[in-house]
């Protein structure tokens, strides 16, 4: 074997071998993830419900700490006909919309005076967005957190 | 000064891996040729190479959190495609790079860009026309590639030297349409449509894009004579409005309607009658319009299972090998085994792509990344299929491998809007919006 043909078969060895490499690291990754997934699901299939706890509760007499129980439509608002009732100045009528959907929970500003962010982004009016148990939820002074257990992340 | 928010370790190794292969294909056709490496091989898929790990610290700066295995596969892919190219078409070399390299640039300025998705949306209707008036532009002022045979498709639309085929971007503004269109109607979902008799019709607003791309696509088809464009705009329509619904029977209408048009061109349109019989028998027009087929056929029997190795086969014989069949290049020279590893690759890029869909925090976000994914994963099964007489020949390109402008750039962008969706805060504050 010439040196030329050596060298040509480490480059033709190095291009397969390379290429089932990098199937092989997605492979290692997909499988992580997997596991991740699995590990999470057992100690997440608890008996609470979903639940928004207060973090910052503005001028509203609501205390860092409280929780509210939700069920799988939630409106959140200023006026007493909200499910989640926050007197805050900051706080529109009917604020928001928190829904359960297609396996997520999703948060819609209803045209909002001061706007909600999720994780101290703003949203667009009207745009509904994927909230995940342990993001934040911002509504004018007030902020909250939402809290699922039989969900992992 | 903004600091590197986060490593993106497993990005980085993917693309040293990317690295290795790219640059090992890259010597081979040297070795081969003159006996020795030659330096601007090298250069070149370095050059390439350089970009992509300059756009993943780009990415380890400003989204660390996006997805770590488009970069290196583009990368793979680009590396691949740059080495073949070069060698097959060499009139091409210096383009290709140049193609290359701005392709990188797309999928940075898409990636990391200042627009969100959130303004695609928006201009929905306007894109929608936009591509619906460069189609009409295109049917009337149209012309055939360079150094086509008289007669050929004209697809392409050019000022001077400079050209590029509209149906590549129809394909992306097609997505970004239904996106927003199918955004805007998911309350619709659960409705039934108009009844016949005791059948309850999907929903008319389901029936509508797909009648109007179903007309479309048959328009393209007989005018444009573009088969590979009409049956990719459709499978794409398809797909996404079955993935919105999940319901069969808009699957069972649309493919009965697609078996009629299938059966009425098949006796009325003289190309569609012409690939049907070059599939179901090539070997007796062997030497004619089955010609680029049996080639191709016998390029990928060449290769065996490890196949001849870079630089050595002959692939150069198939018509077109840069373009619609350098799949038939990899098969040959690359082998059984390379060309099954090359589509895992595309099933990584399928896999990333559905689970970006299924995290995006946005509707429109989810159904444009599964969309992008779809019209990707479509388009290399659609060729690849072509390629080995699984299904008629239809002369579109492979995603990132083939040669070509239009294509290439257009599938940079659908990369990197993938990259761009998989951003979790996909909404940052000082965007344009």
């Amino acid at each position: 074997m010439t040196p030329i043909e050596a060298e040509l078969l480490f480059a033709r060895a190095l291009v397969l071998i390379g290429l089932y490499a990098f199937i092989g690291l997605a492979g290692y990754a997909a499988w992580r993830e997997l596991r991740q997934a699995r590990r999470a699901a057992p100690a997440a299939r608890g008996v609470h419900a979903a639940r928004l706890i207060v973090l910052e509760g503005g001028a509203s007499d609501r205390m860092p700490g409280t929780q509210f129980g939700i069920g799988p439509i939630v409106r959140i608002g200023r006026d007493i006909d909200n499910d989640v009732v926050l007197a805050d100045p900051t706080i529109s009528g009917r604020h928001a919309l928190l829904a359960r959907r297609d396996g997520g929970w999703w948060i819609e500003d209803l045209g909002s005076r001061n706007g909600v962010e999720v994780n101290r982004t703003r949203l667009s009016a009207g745009m509904p967005f994927v909230v995940r148990s342990g993001d934040t939820v911002g509504l004018g002074a007030v902020r909250l957190r939402l809290v699922c257990p039989d969900e992992t992340a | 000064m903004p600091r590197v928010r986060g490593w993106r370790p497993l990005e980085g190794a993917l693309l040293a891996v990317a690295a290795i292969v790219a640059l090992a294909a890259a010597a081979a056709p040297g070795l081969v040729r003159d006996g020795r490496v030659v330096p601007s091989d090298l250069g070149a898929a370095a050059a390439v190479l350089t970009a992509y790990a300059v756009l993943h610290v780009a990415m380890c700066w400003r989204a660390p959190d996006a997805d770590p295995f488009i970069v290196p596969l583009l990368a793979l892919f680009g590396g691949l495609s740059l080495t073949l190219v070069r060698r097959l078409a060499p009139d091409f070399a210096t383009a290709e790079l140049r193609w290359q390299l701005l392709a990188v640039g797309a999928v940075a300025v898409v990636a990391l860009g200042p627009v969100e998705t959130r303004v695609l949306q928006r201009y929905r209707y306007s894109l929608a026309s936009a591509g619906i008036a460069l189609v009409g532009v295109t049917l009337l002022f149209g012309r055939s590639a360079e150094g086509a045979v008289a007669g050929a498709p004209r697809l392409w639309l050019g000022i001077g030297s400079l050209g590029f085929q509209p149906s590549e971007v129809m394909k992306l503004v097609l997505i970004v349409f239904l996106a927003g269109y199918i955004d805007d109607r998911r309350e619709l979902l659960s409705e039934g449509g108009p009844r016949i008799g005791r059948w309850r019709l999907p929903p008319v607003p389901y029936l509508a894009p797909l009648a109007v791309m179903l007309g479309l696509s048959l328009l393209m088809l007989v005018v444009q004579r573009d088969l590979g464009a009409a049956l990719l705009l459709f499978a794409i329509t398809l797909g996404m409005l079955y993935l919105a619904t999940l319901r069969a029977d808009v699957v069972a209408v649309a493919l009965a309607a697609f078996a009629g048009g299938a059966i009425y061109l098949h006796g009325h349109a003289e190309i569609v009658a012409t690939r049907a019989a070059i599939w179901l028998d090539p070997w007796s027009a062997s030497q004619d319009a089955g010609y680029q087929l049996v080639q191709g056929l016998v390029a990928i029997a060449s290769g065996g299972v490890v196949g001849t190795g870079i630089g050595r086969g002959q692939p150069g014989i198939v018509p077109a090998v840069h373009t619609d069949y350098i799949f038939a290049a990899v098969a040959e020279e690359l082998g059984v085994a390379g060309a099954a590893a090359v589509l895992a690759v595309y099933g990584v890029l399928a896999w990333r792509g559905f689970r970006i869909a299924l995290v995006a925090r946005r509707s429109f976000d989810a159904l444009l990344a599964a969309g992008l994914t779809i019209g990707l994963a479509f388009q290399e099964a659609i060729i690849v299929g072509g390629n080995l007489r699984l299904m008629p020949l239809t002369g579109i390109t492979l995603p990132f491998l083939s040669y070509g402008g239009s294509s290439l750039l257009i599938c940079a962008v659908c990369a990197g809007l993938l990259l761009r969706i998989s951003r979790p805060s996909s909404v940052p504050d000082g965007g344009l919006a």
